[in-house]
């Protein structure tokens, strides 16, 4: 069991490190902000945590080689429970124990017990739930009827409202009131079940049948192929095909994830409102922020695409052409998306005072052109650990440090386009040079996830 | 018109510490050429710089008389490439895949798609990332065959194939090559397959190029010779000769014909010399193995 939380921890060694020097930092640099760390809330939970575990259960090679390994079920459920709810429980205690003393000594304003221990109780409550929802999606070789379908659906709503609760955690959880009790009653009953449940859910994840080609007859029918598809020789190739595909899963995504994050918060608000005295606002801020998450988010799909290179340069395409659509579909589906965003929050908030310009204006172009300069490292080096820590460290600090800093970068938006430009121009240069040039670019690549190979079919 | 289709002429590449070259490799137009070599050889190198994936330092490519990089365009419209590590997974779908890569080939041939898919058994609408090893190596061959390339570059084409599968992917690499213009690189460790389908064979080791030439005149040059010595008289590798056993004062060594080396046996103590027909795998083994010889 200790073996398979070490294997865990060494692969994710960065993510854990980033996520202790920010959530440090929000925790010690917090406090003075407001002495009750109630706007300080670090969601560790949303990277550490069974969000990690899910992307190793991604692999089923990892579960092949534990399933040979001379390791029971239980023994496996648990080290995975300790890699995903005791371990990061035990140093966010460290993270909130070593704060409280250091403030003690050097704050000038310290911590207070009741604060600290408030912060700690929630955040470290939230990993047990999380690990107990996830544990109860069926795995995708398992959705064999209905129920299954729906008891997945159920419990992925769940696991989504649980890891995305936290970002307004202590509006909907006041501390001393009835919520509060509510939560951490729920919280300690879902952790304990998690435990007595991680067996189940390793045997369930381990012995499922595993993805097959089209011929396993256990999936259903539209798992195994797309009829759909059948019709989608048709039409115009070429690198436009590209382009479009890339523009429109993106602002399909964007628009998906929109839609749910904004009714998610619609619901939210409309629960504090009536529930707390802590109500919270549908501002400009929330805006930006969601919009600026979403444009890391979305780019996803660009990478994907990007670790396609081998693949795109076999093509009697210039490198300039490979490069342009790289870049320049996702800046034009970034811009959609910031123009659904104003649509979406005028619809549900009855907001109609906001508009694209003003959130370019307010640093979306250049959160925008910043999640762009990520391609050309993505083709350089594919998604390994350097390129998987800075873009999660862009992820984390980007939407945070732009809000920070709103304060202090007053541009106008002449010269947010005039940055902006700048940064995307140099990405597509910077990534043109690197197809023609960097043999790096197309060497076998690996991943951050534990080394599997990107790009190699297997 | 050249009669070559690809020529390589002192290219060198340095990934550290491996170098390739500097290598000169010449592909006559109309054959089935096998790279053969050992692992981390530079095969895929060879391919990659070919296809611009990537700068060679020094040296020269011609490509179907076109410069590699200045011509990339037109060159690659002309050629193809086929490697097990090309993904398509972005695509989603066969279908969209073929669609893609159909946009950038004015000689695609519908048909001859359509033929391909029933052959290799490839269905439109099935899903890439569900589809197995070999059937997505399938799908690679046929975005590669469908616009009748006149020249196909197969870095280790094989990998993954049932026997099946074999034997109708080199059937249509022999249709390919039927009309004498159309040309095929293959980069493999099978080497049977090579020895079965090539007429042409260049072998590499540690980015150098050990030798090259037709087929049956590679193999007819190397024979394996066994020999006894008496008064422990030794012998080492030397060009054109090399010790692949020894046993007491048994010997078994592989030599070159072209160099002279069973008279010179004789004269250095060999006795009851007799020299056998090698496999190409078995030339390939001595070859690759020579620094580890006894």
């Amino acid at each position: 069991m200790k073996t398979i939380v070490l294997d865990h921890i060494r692969r994710w060694w960065w993510l854990w490190v980033l996520s202790t020097i920010a959530c440090t930092w929000i925790v010690g640099f917090g406090s003075p902000l407001k002495p009750d760390l109630s706007n300080a809330c670090f969601p560790l939970a949303m990277y550490l945590g069974v969000v990690q575990l899910s992307q190793d259960l991604m692999r089923t090679d990892l579960r092949r080689v534990l399933r040979s390994m001379p390791v029971s079920n239980r023994q496996i459920g648990r080290a995975w429970w300790w890699a995903s709810v005791g371990v990061p429980g035990l140093l966010m205690t460290l993270i909130v124990g070593l704060v409280l003393v250091a403030s003690r000594y050097y704050g000038k304003q310290p911590l207070s017990l009741e604060a600290a221990r408030n912060f700690l109780v929630g955040n470290t409550l939230l990993f047990g739930p999380q690990f107990y929802f996830f544990s109860r999606i069926p795995s995708l070789g398992s959705f064999k009827n209905g129920r299954s379908q729906l008891l997945g659906f159920l419990f992925s709503l769940l696991f989504m409202a649980t890891t995305f609760s936290m970002i307004y955690f202590y509006r909907i959880f006041p501390p001393h009131t009835l919520a509060w009790k509510c939560f951490v009653a729920a919280g300690s009953a879902l952790t304990i079940a998690s435990w007595f449940g991680a067996e189940a859910f390793a045997r369930e994840r381990l012995e499922s049948p595993p993805l097959r080609p089209r011929s396993d007859q256990s999936m259903p029918r539209w798992m195994r192929s797309n009829k759909l598809a059948d019709r989608s020789m048709e039409g115009r190739g070429g690198m436009w095909f590209l382009f479009k595909t890339i523009f429109v899963r993106m602002v399909l995504m964007g628009l998906t994830m929109l839609l749910i994050g904004g009714g998610a918060f619609r619901v939210t608000q409309w629960l504090t409102n009536t529930f707390s005295s802590m109500a919270i606002q549908a501002d400009l801020q929330v805006l930006i922020f969601l919009t600026q998450m979403l444009f890391w988010l979305i780019l996803w799909q660009t990478m994907k695409a990007s670790l396609h290179i081998r693949f795109l340069r076999t093509l009697p395409v210039p490198a300039t052409s490979v490069a342009g659509t790289l870049i320049f579909a996702p800046v034009a589906a970034m811009l959609v998306v910031t123009v659904f965003a104003t649509l979406v929050f005028a619809f549900l908030f009855s907001n109609l005072s906001y508009n694209p310009v003003e959130l370019w204006r307010h640093g979306s172009l250049l959160q925008m052109s910043l999640a762009i300069s990520v391609v050309p490292i993505v083709v350089w080096r594919g998604f390994d650990l350097f390129a998987g820590a800075l873009v999660m460290a862009m992820v984390i600090g980007g939407p945070v440090s732009a809000l920070l800093l709103k304060q202090h970068l007053q541009f106008d938006l002449l010269t947010h386009v005039v940055i902006s430009a700048g940064l995307i121009l140099t990405a597509f240069l910077a990534s043109t040079w690197l197809l023609t040039h960097s043999s790096k670019t197309y060497r076998p690549r690996k991943n951050q996830f534990g080394g599997r190979h990107f790009g190699v079919a297997s | 018109m050249n009669d070559n289709a690809i020529e390589i002429r002192g290219l060198v590449k340095t990934y550290f510490p491996f170098r390739l070259g500097a290598l000169d490799l010449t592909v006559p137009r109309g054959a089935i050429y096998g790279l053969i070599g050992p692992n981390g050889a530079g095969k895929t190198t060879i391919l990659d710089l070919i296809y611009g994936m990537g700068r060679n330092e020094e040296g020269e490519i011609r490509v179907l008389g076109f410069d590699h990089q200045r011509d990339a365009v037109a060159l690659k419209r002309r050629t193809s490439y086929v490697s097990p590590e090309l993904n398509f997974d972005v695509w989603g779908s066969v279908g969209r895949a073929i669609r893609f890569v159909r946009g950038f080939y004015p000689t695609w041939d519908d048909a001859y798609c359509k033929d391909l898919m029933k052959s290799f058994d490839l269905d439109a609408g099935a899903r890439i990332a569900w589809l197995s090893f070999g059937a997505r190596t399938k799908l690679s061959v046929l975005l590669a065959l469908a616009h009748r390339p006149e020249l196909l570059l197969l870095d280790e084409p094989t990998t993954g194939l049932d026997a099946v599968s074999k034997q109708q992917l080199f059937a249509e690499l022999l249709r390919i090559v039927e009309d004498g213009e159309r040309t095929v690189l293959i980069s493999s460790h099978n080497l049977t397959d090579i020895e079965r389908f090539a007429d042409h064979v260049g072998m590499i080791r540690h980015g150098q190029l050990l030798l090259e030439g037709r087929m049956d005149e590679v193999v007819d040059r190397f024979r394996l010779a066994e020999f006894f010595t008496e008064n422990n008289a030794e012998f080492a590798n030397r060009d054109g000769f090399i010790v692949v056993k020894r046993n007491e004062n048994r010997w078994q060594a592989v030599l070159d014909q072209e160099r002279g080396v069973a008279d010179w046996l004789q004269k250095s103590g060999a006795q009851n010399l007799s020299l056998t027909r090698m496999t190409l795998e078995d030339l390939f083994v001595a070859l690759a193995r020579e620094k580890e010889a006894v």
